[in-house]
């Protein structure tokens, strides 16, 4: 019917087979851009870390932006522990950190065992009520390059408190001999060890070989107590109802409990710019790497702040401007993975559907901000399953923003209901308390 | 190894196969880069762009034996953005760097190519210059072999009215 546009069809086609091709150019190309690919990719897994053993959500948010400034008598408690120059990293992004560091909080353990070519060092325990941060090193006389930790885990003759744990998985490629880390556990509730003697389990695959260590150390001081502040009282924000009931301040952490009112309309995703500040406008902001919330119940969440344990300000207020909410009908998001359908999403419409089977869905959404967080920690399927999001993949690619979540099985049936946990739709006031 | 056999491996997440598997399709992919974007240069920057897109996305590949024609796909996606991109920059001003091998008639063909949409464009491609079957098209888009049919003679249809009425204007 139509064989001279067919024809005519062929033509250009044989004409375009006809050009030679730059075929050294083409392999140099494929090369770079499975380079770029794969850097991307290495950057990603670096910043997942492995979250065990709570079955109550939990956020992370990890940024490296804040820097802080280093006091003369920080640097001078660092440089009175050798070895203590790495951990800056972890210090500069937490000013609670460099208080405990300041104020001799820190205990240093310095306990080794080798195994074959690799040495594993405790190099030092930070411990409170909330829980506790183990640094160590892992030396080798091989590179350490393509393993991987495969499980972490501290023993006490008490058993450990609810609790969520968390530590990078993957050696970054940047490091040659040497691995230097922290093993982050927090406990749901304040808690404290009667006895200090630990045990350090600590599993590592290289060249696809299990190497165990089992290192046991002992803690010379027990723990500072928290600071309480009980509160229990109602603050509004655009007609959004909720109860600061108290404040707990660790040497780690400041725990803010917080109960949204029921009857609100809006569903607060979370606190922007929640902080304490004193008579000198000083300010200690949410915790920058790490848990930042965890939900204790239907309406109550604990929110997570930098500490100023140690500090001695004469007033201290709990400060509020600005709210990540959702109205609560569009909270819940609707997909079908099969028919690759997105029934029921926000309705300005932002957050969008890419491909998706019945083992991944990937979701993205046009955004300028760098920041990573996770969108949905679970889904509930069409007769009412729950079913893990174990692990979600984020990457920015041009102005746009993606979330690649893996579920935890394929045994569920469409339509899935996912409970957004992260919305960039804000509300705005300004709640100042008065906590001393 | 047999093609399938690497496309499985690639789409499991083996690098090596996934390289094999670019090596494999490079010059189909350049060709169907060229005849979008008519320029060596940014075809290669396609080809880059390509790799890249695909090794992010290839873990989402259900059928590993239409690996081929997903890649080709994200290729003439990449290429119509960025046609559209260089629309934007200048305007209507049109360049034909390929020229040489091509009568006055081709250029005309691919002038009303590139008057289609952009599905019509992918469809055309794959069928007649890819040669892709109907039932690999119809399951990669998940519409009926049907549907591809009648697309495919609208296309043609329209090809053909955008000729005649070229032809009559020719005349006047």
């Amino acid at each position: 019917m139509y064989e001279q546009e067919e024809q005519s069809l062929s033509k250009l086609k044989n004409d375009i087979e006809k050009i030679s091709l730059p075929i050294e150019k083409a392999d140099e190309a494929i090369l770079s851009g499975f380079m770029k690919a794969k850097r991307e990719k290495n950057l990603v897994k670096k910043k997942q870390k492995r979250l065990v053993g709570l079955a109550i959500a939990v956020i992370i948010i990890i940024s490296f932006v804040t820097s802080i400034r280093i006091s003369p008598t920080f640097a001078n408690a660092l440089t009175s522990i050798p070895g203590m120059e790495w951990m800056i990293g972890f210090i500069e992004q937490d000013k609670g950190f460099s208080a405990i560091i300041e104020n001799d909080y820190y205990q240093k353990v310095d306990v080794s065992e080798t195994k074959g070519d690799l040495t594993l060092t405790i190099d030092g325990v930070v411990m409170d009520e909330s829980g506790m941060n183990v640094f160590y090193t892992l030396k080798s006389t091989n590179p350490l390059t393509g393993g991987e930790i495969k499980y972490i885990n501290l023993l006490n003759k008490e058993e450990f408190p609810e609790h969520s744990r968390s530590y990078n998985v993957y050696f970054p490629d940047n490091i040659q001999n040497e691995f230097q880390d922290m093993v982050e556990y927090q406990f749901v509730d304040s808690f404290s060890f009667d006895e200090l003697k630990f045990n350090f389990e600590f599993v590592t695959v290289m060249d696809n070989k299990e190497i165990k260590f089992l290192i046991p150390f002992e803690l010379k001081e027990n723990v500072k107590k928290n600071i309480t502040y009980p509160i229990d009282q109602v603050v509004e924000v655009e007609n959004q109802k909720i109860t600061i009931e108290e404040i707990i301040v660790y040497p780690l952490r400041i725990g803010v409990k917080v109960a949204v009112d029921p009857t609100n309309t809006k569903e607060i995703l979370g606190f922007e710019d929640m902080r304490l500040e004193d008579e000198n406008g000083e300010v200690w902001t949410s915790i920058a790497n790490g848990t930042v919330n965890r939900t204790l119940s239907k309406h109550e969440k604990m929110y997570y702040l930098q500490s100023n344990y140690f500090e001695k300000p004469k007033e201290l207020y709990l400060r509020v401007n600005k709210l990540m909410a959702i109205d609560k009908e569009d909270a819940v998001v609707i997909v079908d993975t099969e028919a690759n359908m997105l029934v029921k999403s926000p309705k300005d419409g932002k957050l969008k559907l890419g491909e998706t089977s019945k083992a991944q869905a990937e979701f993205f959404m046009v955004s300028d901000s760098e920041d990573m967080y996770t969108i949905f920690d679970e889904a509930i399927d069409a007769t009412g399953k729950e079913l893990s999001i174990p692990s979600t993949e984020f990457y920015n690619h041009e102005n746009k923003k993606y979330w690649n979540m893996f579920f935890e099985n394929s045994e569920y049936e469409n339509p899935l209901q996912m409970k957004l946990t992260f919305y960039p739709n804000y509300i705005e006031g300004d709640v100042k308390l008065k906590l001393k | 190894m047999e093609e399938l056999e690497i496309s499985k491996k690639a789409i499991k997440g083996d690098d090596d196969a996934f390289l094999e598997v670019m090596q494999l399709h490079k010059e189909s992919l350049l060709r169907a880069a060229l005849a979008f974007l008519k320029d060596e240069h940014a075809a290669i920057e396609a080809l880059q762009e390509v790799t890249y897109r695909a090794y992010k996305k290839i873990h989402t590949v259900k059928e590993p034996a239409y690996l081929k024609t997903w890649l080709t796909r994200i290729m003439i996606n990449y290429c119509q953005d960025q046609v559209k991109r260089i629309n934007r920059i200048i305007s209507d001003s049109q360049v034909y760097d390929i020229s040489v091998y091509q009568d006055q008639s081709l250029i005309e063909l691919k002038e009303a190519l590139g008057m289609l949409s952009n599905a019509d464009q992918q469809l055309i491609y794959l069928k007649y210059f890819q040669n892709t079957k109907i039932k690999e098209i119809a399951a990669m888009e998940k519409i009926p072999e049907g549907t591809v049919k009648s697309r495919l003679h609208k296309v043609l249809k329209t090809l053909r009215l955008y000729f005649k009425e070229k032809g009559e204007s020719d005349h006047v």
